[in-house]
């Protein structure tokens, strides 16, 4: 039995809008070769709003129409004379409303966050989609229709096209414009071969050229072509209400200006048994913890690691290491360190004036350390130091009273 | 038929043979490693908690008798005061006064809901944020935490419980290492955890080296995740054994002092071991205390149980807080539900109340000195910003910076997130 064809009517949704239109009347032409002569009366993402002559107006998806009519609506849309369709019906729209918003090329979602803005190297067709047709698109692709069944994209993912790559899958956007680190397809490519999680989830994975090739594009602002501009970034509703709050945290990286770490430096630091992680997946500052082997940590030890993490420590451990004064040397060089534990180690005013030029240390602990009175003086120095803790130090009350009219607003616990 | 083989790709392929070997070899229950990238990423923000030690009070702490008092409504507060606590306008119940003096480290959460009265679907909804079904077993939070975050220690298990009881809830559908190490009794420390003493380091290592020998040729032919497992759970458990970490679980280590802050009875010893265990990196520590289910006698009972809670919890927090530690770890103190505000007849009891509770959350990364959501002036609904279970379980996991929209999927091909799609409730987060 000869499968009917889906109808043109039935795939479309029917909407009542009389927003004016200024292209013309033309034939589009969809995949089964039925013909409709309508114009072109708004694009917003993939989907498209055309009107017939009768007035009729059909919000459709540009991906069943012909390879002709998705690269007409994809100038139409560039040139900027199109207004972006709502996508709820209107019954009651008014007719005076311009729908022209010159400057706004079909923007999939409302502008979130900085993208790159230079020139871009890695041209999405030239470059990107080579990739993906070899080694994606077979299963992240059009629907079609095979042996009577429907084959639909996996995940709802199409990667065949610049918009359809951009519009994402049935979770969400999975590039995000500028931002390679948040996009969930170049995290699903870069995972471990026998990750269950990898994309192509047969095949070879793809190889690290490929892998910087996207990541390069995205980087670049994930735009159609070189020249076009960048399209603006994520991302569907935010799942939290009010938002995630910028910290001082988020500042200091602002500032910092560093990359992650290769994975190399990381694991040459981590010898030895050392923990060096990211503060976050990758985030470019480190957190380095010692744990079960802290007792066979020395000075020399750190004498290698330091060096190797400098502009990217932020946190340290160092509680119950047989670090000296000494090893605070190099500490006191880690511009970007906010977060210090020495507790219980033998560490002593000396080994503190060496932290006298950290300008971003807000946390220092020095419960059980040999500290004394001395010490403190280095501490006033320091000011945007907000929490110390000194209980079991040698330090005395009179000294933590000057050390609290130092510094005012530190939490101090002795 | 023959459309049924065209389903069939690779990929498909590739999943038979795994499941093959979890189906008869057994090994499904067995932890997994390849979990790196994982390891090294705890999530895709900065965490402003790296340690969670979550307080259960088992049969139900009555809400208006301890966390939400109403001193200005006698019918429901029955002989019970009020007191001021260290944060401007926050009153805790009477019983609670060593709590009290840690309040500004703290928010009280005064919207909970649930709609689950019963002890072991309450339960098991609090822990899990699903409720309980007969088709799945769900994680408890701390196996999600274990799993999502990457270890932080070398040797010891990332979720522990303490005087667990007879609670089985574990790590549901993932690998069975993620689930908590039950400790019974925390003064007793890790059982069998010592090599057994007529053997030599010499004869074990020999025992251990024929065992691998014999695993070698399957090793070679099934190189599965879940088959280099098997090995690994022996290694893991050799490397405990001879770690120092293992003194961790010995509370023997601690100064009178300690002992006598926390309280000699096993809540506060079991909050004593949380905190060691935290010291020593351990991610997630479960204590439970029992005894809440005050249906006769509330207002007694609640008062002997609040001795051992405001003790453990008190000096739990004054700890932490002087040893720099409060900064990272995330203390949470709820019920499975709360208890009835009208007081119950001749038996001054109360029974029980999932619509309106509390919850206690301080450290890690917690706005202190504040209260989230209202109950009535009854305490019996909620009267404003309602907090549900998993949107109490999806603000821990945000302040651990797990991600709350990964989803894993159990072996059936399930699909569930770490806090059944929660909202974090960001207002008590700093």
């Amino acid at each position: 039995m000869k499968r009917v064809p889906l109808a043109w009517v039935a795939l479309v949704l029917a909407i009542a809008t009389s927003v004016q239109g200024v292209e013309p009347f033309r034939d589009f032409r969809n995949k089964q070769g039925q013909v409709i002569n309508a114009r072109l009366i708004g694009v917003k993402g993939d989907q498209v709003a055309i009107q017939t002559r009768e007035g009729k107006t059909f919000v459709i998806s540009k991906f069943i129409l012909s390879l002709a009519d998705q690269i007409y609506i994809s100038e139409a849309a560039a040139r900027g004379d199109l207004m972006p369709k709502p996508t709820t019906p209107n019954p009651n729209p008014n007719p005076g409303t311009p729908n022209t918003t010159p400057g706004t090329p079909n923007p999939p979602t409302p502008p979130v966050g900085p993208v790159a803005t230079g020139p871009a190297t890695v041209d999405f067709t030239k470059d990107v989609l080579p990739i993906f047709k070899t080694s994606c698109t077979e299963c992240h692709k059009a629907p079609f229709v095979k042996n009577n069944r429907t084959i639909k994209p996996k995940a709802g993912l199409r990667l065949d096209s610049f918009e359809a790559t951009m519009k994402g899958s049935t979770d969400g956007q999975v590039v995000k414009p500028g931002k390679p680190d948040d996009s969930v397809l170049l995290e699903l490519i870069s995972l471990e071969p026998d990750d269950s999680d990898i994309m192509p989830p047969k095949g070879d994975p793809l190889t690290a050229e490929q892998i910087e090739t996207i990541r390069k594009w995205i980087a670049e602002g994930a735009r159609s072509s070189i020249d076009a501009a960048a399209p603006t970034g994520p991302v569907g509703p935010n799942p939290n209400a009010s938002g995630p709050k910028a910290s001082p945290l988020d500042a200091l990286v602002n500032k910092a200006n560093v990359r992650p770490l290769a994975p190399g430096v990381l694991a040459t630091a981590s010898k030895n048994g050392a923990m060096v992680n990211p503060l976050a997946h990758n985030h470019p500052f480190l957190r380095i913890e010692f744990v079960s082997i802290a007792s066979s940590i020395t000075d020399s030890e750190m004498g290698r690691i330091i060096p190797l993490v400098r502009s990217h420590l932020t946190q340290l451990d160092l509680s119950k290491t047989k670090v000296t004064d000494k090893a605070l040397v190099n500490v006191g060089k880690c511009r970007n360190l906010t977060h210090l534990d020495l507790r219980q180690t033998q560490i002593g005013d000396d080994g503190l004036s060496a932290l006298r030029n950290l300008e971003n240390l807000w946390y220092i602990n020095l419960l059980n350390t040999k500290v004394t009175n001395r010490g403190l003086s280095t501490l006033k120095e320091i000011k945007s130091l907000k929490e110390i803790y000194l209980w079991q130090s040698d330090v005395t009350a009179s000294g933590v009273k000057e050390l609290r009219e130092a510094l005012p607003n530190a939490k101090i616990i002795f | 038929m023959k459309d049924y083989l065209k389903r069939l790709d690779g990929q498909s392929r590739r999943n038979f043979i795994a499941n093959t070997a979890k189906a008869c070899l057994g090994v499904s229950i067995l932890p997994g490693i390849g979990d790196k990238a994982l390891a090294i990423t705890p999530g895709k923000r900065p965490a402003t908690a790296r340690h969670v030690i979550y307080l259960y009070m088992g049969g139900g702490m009555s809400h208006v008798d301890t966390l939400d008092p109403k001193p200005e409504n006698p019918a429901v507060q029955g002989p019970v005061k009020a007191i001021r606590t260290s944060a401007d306008g926050i009153q805790l119940s009477e019983f609670l006064p060593k709590t009290a003096k840690q309040m500004h480290n703290a928010t009280v959460i005064r919207s909970v809901s649930t709609n689950q009265g019963a002890h072991e679907q309450a339960g098991y909804l609090m822990h899990t944020s699903y409720v309980k079904r007969g088709t799945i077993v769900h994680p408890t939070l701390g196996s999600w935490v274990s799993k999502m975050s990457g270890k932080i220690n070398n040797t010891l298990p990332e979720n522990v419980r303490v005087n667990g009881g007879s609670n089985i809830l574990g790590a549901g559908f993932l690998e069975s290492k993620h689930g908590p190490l039950p400790i019974g009794n925390p003064s007793a420390g890790l059982q069998n955890s010592k090599m057994a003493e007529h053997l030599t380091n010499d004869r074990f290592g020999r025992r251990l080296l024929m065992a691998e020998n014999l695993n070698d040729n399957f090793l070679d032919s099934y190189p599965q995740r879940k088959v280099r497992a098997y090995s690994d759970l022996y290694k893991e458990a050799t490397k405990l054994m001879k770690s120092e970490d293992l003194k961790a679980f010995d509370l023997e280590r601690e100064p009178n002092s300690s002992h006598q802050l926390y309280g000699q009875h096993r809540f506060g010893q079991g909050c004593l071991l949380a905190r060691r265990l935290i010291e020593h990196k351990v991610r997630y520590v479960e204590v439970s205390m029992g005894g809440w289910d005050t249906h006769d006698d509330n207002f007694q009972r609640v008062a002997d149980n609040c001795i051992q809670l405001d003790q453990g919890l008190g000096g739990l927090l004054y700890d932490l807080e002087r040893r720099g530690l409060l900064k990272e770890t995330l203390v949470v103190l709820t019920s499975e539900f709360g208890r009835t505000p009208d007081i119950v007849g001749a038996r001054q009891g109360r029974n029980h109340w999932p619509k309106a509770f509390s919850a206690f959350m301080a450290g890690g990364g917690i706005k202190g000195g504040t209260v989230y959501g209202n109950s009535d002036a009854d305490g019996k609904e909620v009267a404003e910003k309602m907090v549900k279970v998993p949107d109490l379980n999806a603000t821990i996991a945000y302040a651990l910076g797990l991600p709350l929209t990964k989803v894993m999927y159990s072996p059936s091909g399930r699909p569930f997130t770490v806090a059944h799609k929660g909202e974090p409730v960001l207002d008590v987060l700093a």
